[in-house]
């Protein structure tokens, strides 16, 4: 509520609280770390070594690889001093994450990049568009708008069920679309009362078929009273599938991105991408983009 | 208690005097890695006071867009970079940026790059001319830039370089030598022959990661600069020979290559560093110069050293 800017970003110790799969590619850490978790807005991000403090000399450094990973904010629980994140085993680094256990420490540094602050978005209704480990991000942001009398819908994609990161329950949507009214949502927003649909490119029944973009563009015939704009995060070919489409329909699209990170806090330059203004930095710029500055390549 | 107080010596002092810079501790922030200070200083607690000097990321003339990502791959304790000199140039970067250093209680080294020896110049002399600017280091050996590493790969044209800085700035000037570019102490020899004050050794050493699915690089520019403790040997050694040159023309080296721990800076300082550079290790840990300082002064007690500058150059060979 107030004009305050967030304190941090904090260097500090995190300690793993509990480490459990999210569907069947990927992976949910519970991590406490009050000064984190209090001062986090979605879609902040922080970053997180890949190897435990050991108590010996080169404490928490990770050699190999030597660089933490970057991970957005599943679910924050301020007042209990914690958080989620979820990430998906792709190479060395998350594979070694994975074999975090409770009881462990970690470095980490957060939170950092730029929020979306729900004042600032215009529009009543807000299409949150995604898939991979981009839904988790979302996931926060979806309760931050919901808690500031927005309309949040999830929008997600995934080639089959099981890649999700979440299960799917039965849902009556508040808000039908495309003419239909039940369909398969995912758990974790239905549990928040947030519609969502989910598009598998295997059909099964509950889902849209196709990639994410069949129902965004149901979304995009009805209309909003209150306006509606779009917000997107997963594998960057789905994100420039949801900016074309904005794009196409005039809709304003705010797209969060990664990269490779150095630092993540501004000072080395590593994590650019081309925009329209040229390069520009992942960690101190972004995540959040306007799709439109963001020239792909 | 008393015979406590009676043993009790004093914490051994890990300041330094460089360059006419008063260094509370020989730990250097590296340039590239810790941006023009006031990024990490936006880090809650962040603390400067075991920071000697920081080195802000090289500017350039004209402002640099850099080179296509990735610009970061890495590789078993290290990681290659090619950001290619991404600045917005010297004029703004004084006007927006300098201006924030009084804030942060160090000394500040300018670093410079450029194509041209005339482009050095004008950089150097913009930037000496502010009053936080205590030294200008001078990068000659950007790997990932077009004919970057000229300057540091021939001795003519070091001096040539070295020189005309030197004459248009009224700071002291350090050299950057660049490794793996033939006669390191030749090259040298040659920056002191042409003035330099001191000599960083070194910078990072080219090198390629190729994704193997794809069969092609994993950087956006092919090659870039391999930094982080996978060069550190390589650096000390390079230290070592780079000091036999410059000792007995009393100019100070100064070690930089991975140095992550306080034993890996008492290295470089054994193998004749005054001070040491850290870079990427600001990547593991924000606040790794104050691990560093603490790992040092437990050396300096084990070891029963008052002052950190006496292990300078203390190295003995086994085959003398």
């Amino acid at each position: 509520m107030s004009k305050q800017k967030p304190a941090g970003p904090y260097e500090t110790v995190a300690t793993v609280i509990a480490q459990e799969p999210a569907g069947a590619v990927a992976y949910c850490l519970t991590l406490e770390c009050p000064e984190i978790a209090r001062s986090a807005r979605p879609p902040q991000f922080f970053t997180i070594s890949c190897h435990p403090l050991t108590g010996d000399g080169a404490d928490g450094i990770s050699l190999d690889p030597l660089l933490r990973r970057p991970l957005g904010f599943y679910r924050l629980r301020p007042e209990k001093g914690e958080f989620d994140a979820v990430y998906q085993v792709v190479g060395r680094g998350t594979k070694l994450l994975a074999t975090l256990k409770p009881g462990d420490r970690v470095r980490v540094l957060g939170p950092l990049g730029k929020y979306i602050s729900p004042k600032d978005v215009n529009s009543q209704t807000v299409l949150l568009a995604g898939g991979g480990v981009g839904l988790p991000p979302l996931y926060s942001l979806a309760e931050t708008l919901k808690d500031a009398g927005k309309e949040p819908i999830v929008i997600a994609g995934a080639r089959r069920r099981e890649t999700l990161i979440a299960p799917t329950v039965p849902r009556k949507l508040k808000r039908p679309v495309g003419g239909r009214r039940e369909v398969q949502s995912l758990e974790p927003f239905a549990r928040s009362d947030i519609d969502s649909v989910v598009a598998l490119e295997e059909p099964e029944d509950g889902f849209f078929e196709g990639r994410i973009t069949v129902p965004l563009k149901e979304y995009l015939e009805q209309d909003y009273e209150g306006g509606v704009e779009i917000v997107a995060c997963g594998p960057p070919p789905m994100v420039r599938a949801i900016a074309g489409l904005a794009g196409e329909k005039s809709v304003k699209c705010a797209a969060i991105m990664e990269s490779r990170m150095g630092c993540g806090i501004g000072a080395c330059q590593t994590c650019a991408i081309k925009t329209t203004s040229g390069y520009r930095r992942v960690c101190v710029e972004g995540p959040v983009f306007d799709s439109k500055e963001i020239v792909w390549e | 208690m008393n015979q406590e107080r009676g043993n009790k010596t004093a914490e051994p002092s890990l300041e330094i005097g460089l360059l006419g810079m008063k260094m509370r501790t020989p730990i250097i922030m590296a340039s590239g890695t810790f941006g023009y200070a006031f990024e990490i200083a936006r880090v809650a607690e962040f603390d400067f006071s075991q920071i000697g000097a920081v080195v802000l990321k090289s500017v350039t003339l004209e402002p640099r867009q850099g080179n296509p990502p990735p610009r970061v791959a890495e590789t078993p304790s290290g990681m290659l970079n090619s950001i290619g000199l991404q600045n917005p140039g010297v004029d703004y970067v004084i006007r927006r940026y300098l201006g924030m250093l009084k804030n942060f209680d160090t000394n500040f080294i300018a670093g410079i790059a450029g194509d041209a020896i005339r482009e050095y110049v004008e950089c150097a002399g913009k930037l000496a001319a502010h009053g936080d600017i205590r030294a200008i280091e001078v990068n000659m050996s950007c790997p990932n830039v077009k004919d970057g590493r000229r300057f540091a790969s021939d001795s003519g044209a070091a001096a040539e370089l070295i020189g005309a800085v030197k004459k248009g700035c009224r700071k002291p000037v350090i050299a950057k030598l660049a490794p793996g570019t033939g006669d390191i102490q030749e090259i040298a020899r040659a920056c002191i022959d042409a003035g330099a004050d001191a000599l960083s050794v070194s910078n990072t050493y080219v090198g390629m990661v190729i994704d193997t699915h794809r069969r092609r690089p994993l950087l956006g520019n092919d090659a870039g600069g391999l930094s982080g403790p996978a060069i550190r040997p390589l650096a000390v050694h390079n230290v070592h020979l780079v000091y036999q040159a410059a000792a007995r023309r009393d100019v100070p080296v100064i070690g930089c290559g991975g140095i992550m721990t306080g034993d890996d800076a008492a290295q470089m300082m054994i193998a004749g560093a005054s001070a040491v550079q850290v870079g990427t290790a600001v990547f593991t840990n924000v606040h790794i110069a104050a691990d560093i300082a603490a790992g040092l002064g437990r050396y300096l007690i084990a070891q029963k050293e008052k002052e950190v500058s006496a292990i300078t150059g203390t190295l003995q060979l086994n085959r003398a």
